[in-house]
């Protein structure tokens, strides 16, 4: 069914196939369609982040040319195993003015074998419901002054940040021209290690999708920066504990350096285990069996790779914390596919990079408790973390870019796309993480 | 009602037949079918073929610790539970190792597909046909009425003993 999805239209399945609580952040989508009466609307979706996501709709209704904000949240689920994607619309609120009548917030829904969303603005009666005309991903060719002035007035602050993110401020860059990031970024590399479990039958798939977004997200901020950048991928058969030591031993971060590990796969916690920190179950096989030779403390990892002397460290485990029925054996103390548009904010994005230092340890759930995947999406921690990213490095977002912030909204987001209203299955993760991480002198 | 309102959509414009009719796939049918249901307390992991001893007994590759009788109202208690849909999640998975502790075995005549149990915490099963060619994994729901109807025919059996 996956593969089915992954052939259809890249933009259907860019919603469709990632639930709107899995949303990538700042992405823009054009959805036109028709009313019963033959008015034509056009709208806007703006998704800023999970929690975050609104359209302006403009359409000409009493002789007026109209604009109207309609925030959404998303609901995501299956029926008769197909996927469907609803964002919910409300809180309609006119941008022009509003004439006699008011705006009823529609309803978008997105349904796998479907190439176009239908629309409703009353749920209950499905007569109401309306095929769009088109839904499209918007490019950075599609974005110029006079599209983004068709849904905003010019005094707006996301208008600006839009302007911004598309570089359409040619007076600003004029006026202040960027700093020469070279000065910044000599001899700096980024270092990005990915422990990935692609093969193996349960969670694969979604391990395969985040080293993919997590691998185009860094490169894409390296190549941003002017940095140097290296991969180092643990994956397929390869995925072992020797692999991951092999990789550690051969990793030399120079002092300038910045080093990022991610996990993607099982995790647990032995059952006499004190520590807080999971352990990463580094089987690509059901047969092989936990031990050992298998399991690899995550705080190990943190202090082997923060040993190393890289200017700023950052790793994350996104995997289980659950107790196993097994004991230590040691001794002593562990829809979208989710698309780097590269539109950065180079300040911000120096800002975490290059002017910070130190050392920060995350793991997606706290001791005792599973942490959740979507196999279309990826791990909801990395999805999280991925999303934070950009929000935090987002020319809508105003204030300075800092790893505590983003760190938190990654531990907020995977709570809440794990909680009950949004996942009914799931069990609600807390992720932890130690940070110390300061600005760099 | 939103997700009343997508299975009616799912009906009107998939055309679907009912809701959540086919989820579990080519599996469901030998399930729903089968003249046998065995239950078996089994080991956490497979073990591989050519290290199976004659001396022990294996389903699905994992090593049967226990032999678990079953009525034939558990038999049926059993399959109801293992093809109900509202017993699976078919979006999310839990980032857990599979840690085996039941097997239900299956058989029509010659056919076999057994679910391998992993229980809560890491609530998850692995259905595997016969020749192994096949295998599907899923995920348990909290409080799911597969792993109560193991468990109900379990606890009776240790108060027999």
């Amino acid at each position: 069914m996956r593969k089915q999805c992954l052939t259809r239209a890249f933009y259907i399945l860019a919603v469709l196939c990632f639930a709107a609580n899995l949303l990538p952040a700042q992405d823009l989508f054009e959805l036109k369609f028709t009313d019963k009466l033959g008015v034509k609307y056009k709208g806007l979706l703006v998704l800023f982040n999970d929690s975050k996501m609104y359209m302006r709709v403009a359409y000409n209704a009493e002789n007026m040319y109209k604009v109207v904000n309609v925030d959404y949240k998303s609901e995501h689920g299956t029926t008769d195993g197909s996927e469907y994607l609803v964002l919910m619309g409300s809180n309609p609120r006119f941008i022009t003015q509003s004439g006699q009548y008011g705006y009823n917030p529609d309803h978008i829904i997105f349904l796998e074998k479907q190439e176009k969303p239908y629309l409703t603005d009353d749920p209950n009666d499905t007569s109401k419901l309306l095929h769009a005309d088109a839904f499209r991903a918007l490019t950075k060719t599609d974005i110029t002054d006079p599209y983004l002035r068709e849904f905003y007035s010019s005094d707006e602050a996301d208008y600006k940040a839009l302007r911004r993110m598309f570089n359409l401020d040619l007076n600003s860059l004029t006026l202040k021209p960027k700093t020469n990031t070279n000065t910044y970024s000599a001899g700096t590399t980024l270092h990005l290690v990915i422990a990935a479990n692609t093969n193996i039958g349960d969670i694969g798939m979604s391990c395969a999708r985040d080293q993919a977004s997590l691998t185009a997200e860094f490169k894409g901020i390296a190549t941003s920066l002017g940095i140097g950048y290296k991969q180092y991928l643990i994956n397929g058969d390869n995925f072992t504990k020797p692999a991951v030591l092999n990789t550690l031993n051969t990793l030399v971060p120079g002092s300038n350096d910045v080093v990022v590990f991610v996990y993607r796969g099982h995790g647990f916690r032995w059952n006499d285990q004190q520590g807080a920190w999971p352990q990463l179950d580094m089987r690509s096989s059901p047969y092989t069996r936990i031990g050992e030779n298998t399991a690899l403390d995550l705080d190990f990892v943190f202090k082997n790779i923060k040993a190393k002397g890289g200017r700023l460290n950052i790793v994350l485990g996104d995997c289980c914390n659950s107790g196993i029925d097994i004991s230590s054996p040691l001794t002593g103390s562990e829809f979208l596919a989710m698309q780097a548009n590269n539109n950065y904010n180079d300040d911000k994005l120096r800002a975490l990079f290059m002017n910070s230092k130190g050392n920060l340890m995350a793991t997606s759930a706290s001791p005792g408790e599973v942490s959740w995947a979507n196999n279309a999406n990826g791990g909801f921690f990395t999805v999280s973390f991925l999303q934070s990213l950009r929000e935090e490095i987002s020319f809508l977002r105003e204030d300075t870019a800092d790893w505590r912030d983003l760190i938190n909204n990654t531990v907020n987001g995977a709570k809440r796309k794990s909680s009950k209203g949004v996942c009914s299955n799931c069990t609600v993760q807390n992720g932890i993480y130690h940070y110390d991480v300061t600005p760099k002198n | 009602m939103l997700k009343l309102f997508m299975c009616l959509l799912s009906v009107v414009l998939l055309g679907n037949k009912s809701c959540n009719s086919g989820a579990l796939g080519d599996f469901v049918n030998l399930l729903k079918t089968s003249d046998k249901v065995e239950l078996f307390v089994v080991e956490a992991f497979p073990t591989a073929a050519q290290e199976q001893t004659l001396d022990a007994t294996y389903v699905a590759d994992y090593k049967v610790s226990e032999f678990i009788p079953t009525d034939p109202a558990e038999a049926t208690a059993l399959t109801f539970a293992a093809v109900d849909v509202k017993n699976f999640d078919l979006i999310n998975v839990k980032n857990c190792p599979f840690m085996a502790k039941y097997a239900l075995r299956f058989s029509k005549g010659k056919d076999r597909v057994t679910m391998v149990i992993s229980p809560a915490a890491c609530g998850k099963a692995r259905m595997i046909f016969a020749s192994g060619a096949k295998e599907k994994n899923l995920e348990l729901t909290p409080e799911n009425s597969l792993e109560a109807a193991i468990q109900k025919i379990v606890s009776k059996q240790a108060i027999v003993k």
